[in-house]
C-alpha cells in the first residue's frame, strides 16, 4: 500500500503559499502568465490561476505536453495520453511560470523550455512544483516549491487531485506497491 | 495503451483501441502544425526514407513533411532514375539502403503485400503507404480521424464508400477502419466495380446512388482508376456519372449535414462535381491536412518501438 504523506488540506494550502509566493516575486514592468505542464501540473496551474484570480490579478494561462521534445522515446513504453498544447497567448517577452507536480530528474523541464522557445522568447521562465522529490540529472532547480520529499529507492511520490483523481493527496510509493488511485 | 508494433502494414491487422490510439496521438501532432515553429524534436537523429515505386503526390509529401517536422532525416527514392531500372530486386534495394543507417522505411509499391514482404526481410520499421490493390493504412486513418473530427463520434454512422471498390485499397483500408470503429458501412457503386464477396467484410451493397445519398451521413468518394482498370467496367464516363457522380442537384436528397469526402486525386466533374468538390459539405482539404498529423503520429510510434 501506497503511504499517504500529505492530506487535501495540505494540498489547499500549499496551493495558497505557491499562490502567496508567486505575487510577491512579481518581475515589475513584464506580463505574466502561467503554464502547466500536462496532465497534473495543468490541473494545479487551473487552480494556482484560480486563486490569483480570486486575489485580483486574471493571469493568461496555458497547458503543454512535452511528449514531442522527451529525450527518451528510445526507450519506449510510457507514452500514454497526448493532449495538444494549448498556450493561447505570446509567450514573447513574457515572464512565465511553469507549473508541474513533480518535480525529479529535471528532464520534462528541460522538454517544457525547449518547447517554450519554439513559441519565442520569454523574458524570464520561472518553475513551480508542489513536489521535489530530488534526483536531479539536469541542472534544474524550483523557485516556488510545495515540499521536498525523500523517496525510498525504486519508489516515487505522486501528487493526486480530485479533478482527474479520486481526491487530493500526497503519497510515497515504494517499489513494486499499486500506484494511488 | 502501450504501442508495441514495429511495423504499419495495414488496418485489418490492428485492433480497435491501437487505432484509436494512433489517432489520438494525431490530435496532439496537429496542434504543431499550427505554430509558428512547425517542428517538433521528436525523432531528432532517425532516419526516415520514402521508396515510391508507384507515383504519388500528397502521400509521398505528406509523409516528406511529416518526417522533417518530427526533425528525423529524410531519404527519398523513386523508381525512375535509380537502380530498379537495372533491374534490381526490392528487397535487394532496401537492403542496401537499410545498410546506411535507416530507421523506417515507407514505401508505396504496386503489389499488394509488398510492404509485409520488405518487413519479413529488413530489420527496420516499415510503413505500408499503399500497397497494390490491397491497403493504404494511412489514407484509412486520415479518412478516421477527419470523420471523427468533423463528426464527433465514428461508432453508430453510415458511411457510403463509393465508386471503384474492386481496385481500390483506400476503400479496403476504410472498410477495415471503420468496422472496427462501430460504423455502418455501404458500399456503393457499379457491380462490375464491386468484389463478389464484399459481405465477408461485414459491409452492405448498394448499386443505387439515390438510396446511398438519403441513408448516408457521409459520403467517401473514391477516385475512378483509369490506370488500374482493365477493359471497360462501366459504359461510359458519362453514364458513371449519371449513376454515380455527386452533383449539387442530387446531393438536395441528403441529410442536411453529410460529409462529404474523396482521398484525392478528384476527377473534377466524374465522381463530384467542382460545386460539391469545392463546396461547404466537402472536408477534402481538411483530410489533407489530416494526413500530415496522422502520419507523423505513426512515424513517431513506429520510432518508438525497440528492434
Amino acid at each position: 500500500m501506497p503511504t499517504k504523506l500529505y492530506d487535501e488540506e495540505w494540498v489547499r494550502d500549499t496551493v495558497m503559499r505557491l499562490s502567496d509566493e508567486i505575487l510577491a516575486d512579481r518581475v515589475p514592468g513584464t506580463g505574466r502568465a502561467i503554464l502547466g505542464i500536462r496532465t497534473r501540473g495543468a490541473v494545479l496551474a487551473d487552480r494556482i490561476a484560480a486563486e490569483l484570480k480570486r486575489r485580483g490579478h486574471d493571469l493568461p494561462l496555458g497547458y503543454i505536453d512535452t511528449t514531442f521534445y522527451r529525450d527518451d522515446l528510445h526507450k519506449g513504453g510510457g507514452l500514454k495520453e497526448i493532449r495538444p498544447t494549448a498556450i493561447g497567448f505570446d509567450v514573447n517577452d513574457r515572464d512565465i511560470v511553469l507549473v508541474d507536480d513533480v518535480l525529479s530528474s529535471g528532464r520534462t523541464v528541460r522538454a517544457a523550455m525547449d518547447l517554450l522557445f519554439d513559441y519565442g522568447r520569454p523574458s524570464c521562465i520561472r518553475l513551480c512544483v508542489m513536489l521535489d522529490r530530488g534526483g536531479r540529472e539536469m541542472p534544474i532547480y524550483p523557485n516556488f516549491t510545495g515540499a521536498r520529499v525523500d523517496v525510498p529507492k525504486g519508489g516515487f511520490v505522486r501528487l493526486r487531485l480530485a479533478e482527474i483523481d479520486r481526491g487530493d493527496a500526497v503519497y510515497v510509493v515504494g517499489r513494486g506497491e499499486e500506484e494511488p488511485a | 495503451m502501450n504501442w508495441t508494433r514495429k511495423h504499419l502494414l495495414g488496418l485489418e491487422e490492428l485492433s480497435a483501441e491501437e487505432i484509436v490510439h494512433i489517432l489520438d496521438i494525431a490530435s496532439g501532432f496537429k496542434e504543431v502544425s499550427t505554430r509558428s515553429i512547425k517542428k517538433v524534436p521528436a525523432l531528432n537523429g532517425r532516419t526516415v526514407v520514402n521508396m515510391f515505386f508507384e507515383n504519388s503526390t500528397r502521400t509521398n509529401l505528406s509523409f516528406q513533411l511529416a518526417a522533417r517536422r518530427l526533425s528525423a532525416d529524410l531519404l527519398t527514392f523513386s523508381k525512375s532514375g535509380t537502380s530498379v531500372s537495372k533491374g534490381e530486386t526490392l528487397i535487394d534495394t532496401a537492403k542496401n539502403i537499410e545498410a546506411m543507417g535507416v530507421d523506417i522505411m515507407v514505401l508505396r509499391h504496386g503489389a499488394a503485400g509488398a510492404a509485409k514482404h520488405l518487413s519479413e526481410n529488413i530489420d527496420c520499421s516499415v510503413v505500408n503507404a499503399g500497397d497494390g490493390q490491397h491497403e493504404h493504412p494511412t489514407q484509412g486513418l486520415l479518412d478516421l480521424y477527419t470523420i471523427r473530427e468533423v463528426r464527433g463520434k465514428i461508432a453508430g454512422l453510415k458511411v457510403g464508400i463509393v465508386g471503384d471498390i474492386a481496385h481500390s485499397r483506400v476503400a479496403r483500408s476504410n472498410i477495415w477502419g471503420l468496422t472496427k470503429l462501430g460504423a455502418e458501412v455501404m458500399v456503393v457503386g457499379p457491380s462490375t466495380l464491386i468484389p463478389r464477396d464484399i459481405e465477408k467484410m461485414g459491409v452492405t451493397v448498394c448499386t443505387d446512388m439515390d438510396q446511398a445519398i438519403r441513408e448516408c451521413d457521409v459520403l467517401n468518394m473514391l477516385r475512378i482508376q483509369f490506370e488500374r482498370q482493365d477493359g471497360a467496367p462501366f459504359p461510359s464516363i458519362r453514364e458513371y456519372i449519371q449513376l454515380f457522380g455527386v452533383t449539387e442537384s442530387r446531393l438536395k436528397q441528403a441529410k442536411p449535414d453529410v460529409t462529404i469526402m474523396h482521398p484525392g486525386p478528384v476527377n473534377r466533374g466524374i465522381e463530384l462535381s467542382p460545386e460539391v468538390a469545392d463546396g461547404p459539405r466537402s472536408v477534402i482539404l481538411r483530410q489533407v491536412t489530416n494526413g500530415l498529423a496522422v502520419r507523423m503520429a505513426v512515424l513517431f510510434l513506429l520510432a518508438g518501438v525497440d528492434g
